[in-house]
């Protein structure tokens, strides 16, 4: 998920963008052109870090889902929350959500068009993840491993007619 | 700044004059010290901010426009001791640059410096600092984690210098600020066993020993500010609420009538106004959008991020726009996009409202 990420962290202003996926494990590309961005050290010092950065956005955003939820309102796809020194940027994707943080001043419409782009690119690689999962699933496996790739693909090819009829057995 | 540029914006720092005399907003104020800065000058840009600071205390966008004049007014300073430090490190130069970036508000930087000052030179000022910039934080973000991290670096500071009251003086602002008295109260006694006689600590002592009774430990005073976002010693809102001759409900309806908007809402502490709803759905309306509020707020200080200013929600309900401001907040639910007419309306709500508007709840 790097490769959906880095473009993002190339845009002015973006100080780090995080893509939590449904495992809760962080995906995170620091950005190159902020202002603000620092090592990993100062943003340790800040309490910046990615996890609890994951976690904390998290929680806000499920607490604004249950906050709307009176109002017969889905959960909100998109939230941004402008502050005095900086903006965080919610976009929901499918089973994961993709936050960016900007510098004082950055403007969160400048990063609707890439993170859109960046959660398609996503559900892209999600899709083809899925349709080789299933293609693989489609050949049923053998009750043991073969010589050919030591995966459990079957003894006799599923196409091939059998050669001889039970009768024929030896014995 | 060329002639030419200096007369065409002349025009528009007139314009912006003008409409400021005619209509005192934060906006106003904030729109002629825009004009201030285009042409450079920072110093007549920050007297506008801080005039209207002064009346409308609080305001986010008026408070970042004079921090932003600040840093570029001591630019070519910061810029000459950065040059300095880098060709030869030394106490003095750290010192004046730390004070310059902690009055510019840059705390994050001024800390960073003042540790690679310590790391450098061992000096045990870099530790005080360190601490003042860390408090500065707390102050502006109130998150209990920057005061936590503040006291330590005021312990270490006060093994480095166990005579100094300055360390001390910077532990009792924070504990008096947070309202743990009880704690402010054994920090003055340090205090007077270090100048004893003083009358004005003396005085101190006796009001801190009045209050410290009933007073929470410091631990607790901090998590109830990181709950509650406020210190002990902020205004309270109906003062902070500037007078206005215009009321909120025109406002409010004019912001309603506007094409796809369903609803609008102002709220002051328990009391609301809303239109485009009735009833029951107006509560619950009213009620959604407070606890947005405050759950915002708190995510926003928790994340470093500083005072929350806006916050947007979009979904297949349309938009819900809010302008979270000190002497209330207001609300705005489209159906399509939020555009810069609904922000503006928005901001001018929450900038200019009169105190005594709020009588009518919904």
């Amino acid at each position: 998920m790097i490769e959906v990420l880095e473009p993002l962290g190339c845009i002015a202003g973006v100080r780090i963008a995080v893509l939590v996926s449904p495992d809760g494990v962080p995906v995170v590309v620091r950005g190159q052109r902020s202002e603000e961005a620092r090592g990993e050290a100062q943003a340790a010092l800040q309490g910046e870090n990615a996890e609890s950065l994951a976690a904390l956005a998290s929680g806000w955003l499920t607490a604004l889902s249950r906050a709307v939820a009176p109002l017969s309102w889905n959960p909100p796809q998109r939230v941004v929350l402008r502050a005095a020194r900086g903006t965080l940027v919610m976009l929901h994707a499918p089973g994961a959500v993709l936050l960016v943080v900007l510098d004082r001043g950055a403007s969160p419409e400048d990063l609707r068009l890439p993170m859109e782009g960046a959660v398609a690119r996503m559900q892209r690689i999600l899709r083809a993840a899925r349709g080789a999962a299933a293609a693989r699933s489609e050949r049923p496996g053998a009750p043991l491993p073969s010589a050919a790739d030591g995966k459990g693909l079957p003894l006799v090819p599923a196409d091939s007619s059998p050669k001889h009829s039970p009768r024929e057995f030896p014995g | 700044m060329s002639l030419v540029r200096r007369l065409l914006s002349g025009g528009r720092i007139r314009e912006a004059r003008a409409l400021l005399a005619h209509e005192p907003s934060a906006a106003n104020y904030a729109a002629l010290a825009h004009e201030h800065v285009r042409l450079s000058e920072m110093a007549e840009a920050l007297r506008v901010c801080e005039e209207g600071l002064a009346s409308f205390p609080g305001n986010a966008e008026l408070e970042r426009l004079a921090d932003r004049a600040r840093e570029l007014a001591l630019g070519d300073r910061t810029r000459e001791l950065a040059r300095q430090l880098r060709e030869s490190p030394r106490p003095a130069l750290y010192r004046e640059l730390c004070a310059i970036l902690l009055q510019s508000r840059r705390t994050t930087r001024a800390e960073e410096l003042a540790q690679e000052w310590f790391e450098k030179t061992g000096d045990g000022q870099a530790q005080l600092v360190r601490a003042e910039a860390r408090l500065q934080r707390f102050f502006a973000d109130r998150r209990r984690e920057d005061a936590r991290l503040a006291l330590e670096l005021l312990d270490a500071a006060e093994q480095l210098f166990p005579n100094d009251e300055r360390p001390l003086r910077l532990r009792l602002s924070l504990a008096s600020r947070a309202g743990a008295w009880r704690e402010a109260q054994r920090v003055v006694a340090r205090l007077l066993e270090l100048e004893p006689g003083d009358p004005v600590l003396e005085a101190r002592f006796r009001t801190l020993a009045t209050l410290a009774e009933t007073a929470p430990p410091l631990d607790q005073a901090l998590r109830e500010v990181e709950r509650t976002g406020r210190l002990v010693d902020d205004e309270p809102d109906r003062a902070l609420a500037p007078p206005s001759p215009s009321s909120i409900r025109p406002r409010l309806k004019a912001l309603a009538a506007q094409g796809g908007v369903q609803g609008a809402i102002y709220e002051r502490g328990s009391t609301a106004l809303v239109q485009g709803a009735k009833g029951a759905t107006a509560e619950r309306s009213a009620r959604s959008i407070r606890e947005v509020v405050q759950k915002s707020r708190t995510a926003a200080r928790r994340l470093g991020l500083g005072a929350a200013s806006e916050v947007l929600l979009e979904g297949d309900f349309g938009s819900l726009l809010i302008a979270p401001a000190e002497a209330g907040s207001a609300a705005v639910w489209c159906t399509g996009e939020i555009g810069e007419r609904h922000r503006r309306a928005l901001r001018e709500l929450v900038g200019g409202v009169a105190a005594d508007d709020l009588e009518e709840g919904a």
